[in-house]
C-alpha cells in the first residue's frame, strides 16, 4: 500500500492522487526503484555477498528512506559484518520511522537487555580501534597481537581481520593472511579488500613455491655428453675408503639381521618340529606303557581276590589260630588215654585244654568232634575231683583266683558235682560277686536240696537276699 | 603489490557503542522523494 506524500492518502493505480490531486506517477517509480533495490539487497545477502548487499540496501534507501524492510536487513548484514553501531544505528532510524509493528526494536532491545554481549562487541571495537591506530604509529608486531586478540573476540569483525591480514602481509606471512582472508570470504564473499588481498597472498604463496623448485632443481646439475644427457646432483659425494668402508659395514648388519630374522624363525621351526616328533614319541611310548601298567593292575587285583578267596578257604579248614594245632593236641590227648590204667588223666586233660585253647569249636569233622567229647566224659568225673582239689585248696589259702579257676574247671568236666558248685558259690561270695554266687547256690539247692551242703546255700541264699 | 601504508589509510576507526547518537544524526537522510517534493512545491511556487 502506497501513501501521497503530499497529502498522506492512499494512492490508487492512478498517476495522480485522487484526494489532493498531486502527481505521484515519479514518486511511484522512486517507490518501485527502492524495492527493486530492495530485493536485489536481499538476494545478495542470502548469498552471503554481504557488502554487494549494503550497496543495494543503501541505494534503497537514498531512494526511499521509509522503506522500513530495506533498513532492517541493512542493520541485520551491518551486524553479520561485525558493524555492531552501523546496525544500531539503521535499526532506531527504523524504529522512528515506523513506530509500530516494526522488528527493528526487537533487535535493539536485544542487544540492550543483553549487556555482556554489548559490552563484548564494544570491548572488540575499541580494541580494533586501538590496533589501527598502532599500525598507523608503525607499531605493527603489537598492532599484530591486538588484532589477533580482536578476532579472537568477534570473529565477525570484518575489518579486523582484513586489517590483520595487511599486516601479515607486510611482514611476508602469506599463509597467515590468507587463513584471515578466507575467514572474511566466509562471512562476506563479496569483500572486494578481501578478494585483493587473497589474489596478492596467493601469488606470493605460488612465487615461494616456484622459488623453492627452483632451488631444488639448483641442486642437480646437467652435463652434455655427446647426445646423450648426464644430470649429476650437486650434493653427490665421491666415494672415499671411509664411506666404502661403512658401506660394507652396514651391509654386514644388513645381512646378519636379515639372517636373524629370517633365517631364525626357520630353524626354530626345524628344532620345534623335531622336538614334536620326539615328544609325540615319548607320549605313545608312555600310553603303551600306561597301558601295560594297567593290565598288570588288573592282574594284581585278580590275584589279590583269588588269594583272598583262598585265604577265607583256608581259614575255614584251618580257623584264625590253626585248627590243625587243636587235631594234634586231639591225637595227644588220644594217644595218652589209649595207655589204659596207667594213663595219667590230668596229662589228658591238658591236652584237651590245649584243643580248647586252639579252639575246640572249629573242629569240623564230626569225628573228631565226638572223639574229643568222648575222652571229655570219660576222664570228666576223675579229672573235675582233681580240679576241685586243687581248688578247694587255694580257697582255704584265701587264694580266690586260683580257686574260681580251679572250680569252673572242675564243673566244666563234672556239671553235677555239688562240692565244686558250692565252693565256686563261695569264692564268689568271697569275692563280693553274690549274683554269680546265688546262681551257683541254686544250682547246689537244685541238685541236692536236702544234703547239709543244700541247707547251707540256702541260708546263703537269705543272707544274700536281706541284704 | 599492495602497498601497505595506502591500504592502511582505507581503514577508518569504528564507531562504539557510545556513539550510536552521532552515527545516527549523521545520516544524511534525505532521499529521492524530499527531492521530488521539494522540486514540486517549488515548481508550485
Amino acid at each position: 500500500m502506497l501513501f501521497c506524500y503530499s497529502c498522506g492518502m492512499a494512492l490508487s493505480e492512478k498517476s495522480y492522487c485522487t484526494s489532493c490531486g498531486a502527481d505521484v506517477s515519479k514518486y511511484k517509480k522512486i517507490l518501485y526503484m527502492s524495492n527493486r533495490y530492495y530485493n536485489r539487497g536481499l538476494e545478495k545477502a542470502q548469498i552471503r555477498d554481504l557488502t554487494g548487499a549494503v550497496e543495494d540496501l543503501r541505494q534503497s534507501l537514498k531512494l526511499y528512506k521509509r522503506n522500513t524492510q530495506a533498513r532492517n536487513l541493512l542493520g541485520l548484514v551491518y551486524f553479520e559484518m561485525g558493524e555492531t553501531v552501523n546496525a544500531m544505528a539503521e535499526w532506531v532510524l527504523s524504529a522512528h520511522y515506523q513506530k509500530d509493528k516494526n522488528i527493528a526494536s526487537d533487535y535493539i532491545d536485544t542487544l540492550r537487555t543483553n549487556a555482556v554481549l554489548l559490552d563484548n562487541i564494544n570491548s572488540s571495537i575499541k580494541k580494533y580501534n586501538q590496533g589501527l591506530n598502532q599500525c598507523k604509529q608503525g607499531n605493527v608486531d603489537v598492532a599484530k597481537i591486538t588484532l589477533r586478540r580482536v578476532v579472537n573476540n568477534n570473529p565477525r569483525l570484518i575489518n579486523a581481520h582484513l586489517l590483520l591480514a595487511l599486516v601479515l602481509m607486510k611482514e611476508e606471512d602469506y599463509s597467515g593472511a590468507k587463513k584471515e582472508l578466507i575467514q572474511v570470504r566466509r562471512i562476506d564473499r563479496g569483500n572486494i579488500t578481501a578478494a585483493l588481498y587473497l589474489r596478492m597472498a596467493e601469488e606470493n604463496l605460488n612465487t615461494d613455491s616456484k622459488k623453492h623448485k627452483g632451488k631444488e632443481k639448483e641442486a642437480a646439475v646437467t652435463i652434455q655428453n655427446g647426445n646423450d644427457i648426464i644430470i649429476q646432483p650437486n650434493n653427490r659425494k665421491e666415494n672415499t675408503f671411509l664411506s666404502l668402508f661403512l658401506n660394507i659395514l652396514i651391509g654386514l648388519v644388513i645381512g646378519l639381521l636379515v639372517g636373524w630374522f629370517v633365517l631364525g624363525p626357520i630353524r626354530v621351526n626345524m628344532q620345534k618340529s623335531d622336538e614334536n616328533k620326539e615328544l609325540s614319541d615319548a607320549y605313545e611310548e608312555i600310553n603303551l606303557k600306561n597301558t601295560t601298567i594297567d593290565t598288570l593292575t588288573q592282574r594284581i587285583d585278580s590275584l589279590t581276590t583269588q588269594y583272598e578267596a583262598l585265604k577265607d578257604q583256608l581259614n575255614t579248614y584251618e580257623g584264625t589260630n590253626g585248627a590243625f594245632e587243636g587235631y594234634k593236641y586231639l591225637l595227644l590227648a588220644v594217644k595218652e588215654y589209649s595207655k589204659g590204667e596207667t594213663a595219667d588223666k590230668n596229662l589228658v586233660a591238658q591236652y584237651l585244654d590245649k584243643v580248647d585253647e586252639n579252639g575246640s569249636d572249629k573242629i569240623k569233622e564230626e569225628e573228631f568232634l565226638e572223639v574229643y567229647n568222648i575222652l571229655k566224659t570219660s576222664i570228666g568225673e576223675s579229672v573235675a575231683d582233681s580240679y576241685y582239689e586243687n581248688g578247694y585248696n587255694a580257697f582255704r589259702q584265701e587264694d580266690y583266683v586260683t580257686a574260681l579257676e580251679n572250680f569252673k574247671k572242675a564243673i566244666e568236666y563234672n556239671s553235677e558235682n555239688v562240692d565244686a558248685l558250692y565252693y565256686l558259690a563261695c569264692t564268689y561270695m568271697a569275692n563280693k560277686d553274690y549274683d554269680n554266687a546265688k546262681y551257683y547256690f541254686n544250682m547246689v539247692i537244685n541238685i541236692s536240696p536236702d544234703s547239709e551242703l543244700g541247707n547251707k546255700a540256702s541260708n546263703y541264699i537269705a543272707e544274700i537276699d536281706a541284704q | 603489490m599492495i602497498d601497505f601504508e595506502t591500504e592502511l589509510k582505507k581503514f577508518h576507526p569504528s564507531p562504539e557503542v557510545d556513539d550510536v547518537e552521532d552515527v545516527v544524526n549523521g545520516h544524511d537522510l534525505t532521499d529521492m522523494v524530499d527531492f521530488i517534493v521539494r522540486t514540486v512545491s517549488e515548481a508550485e511556487e
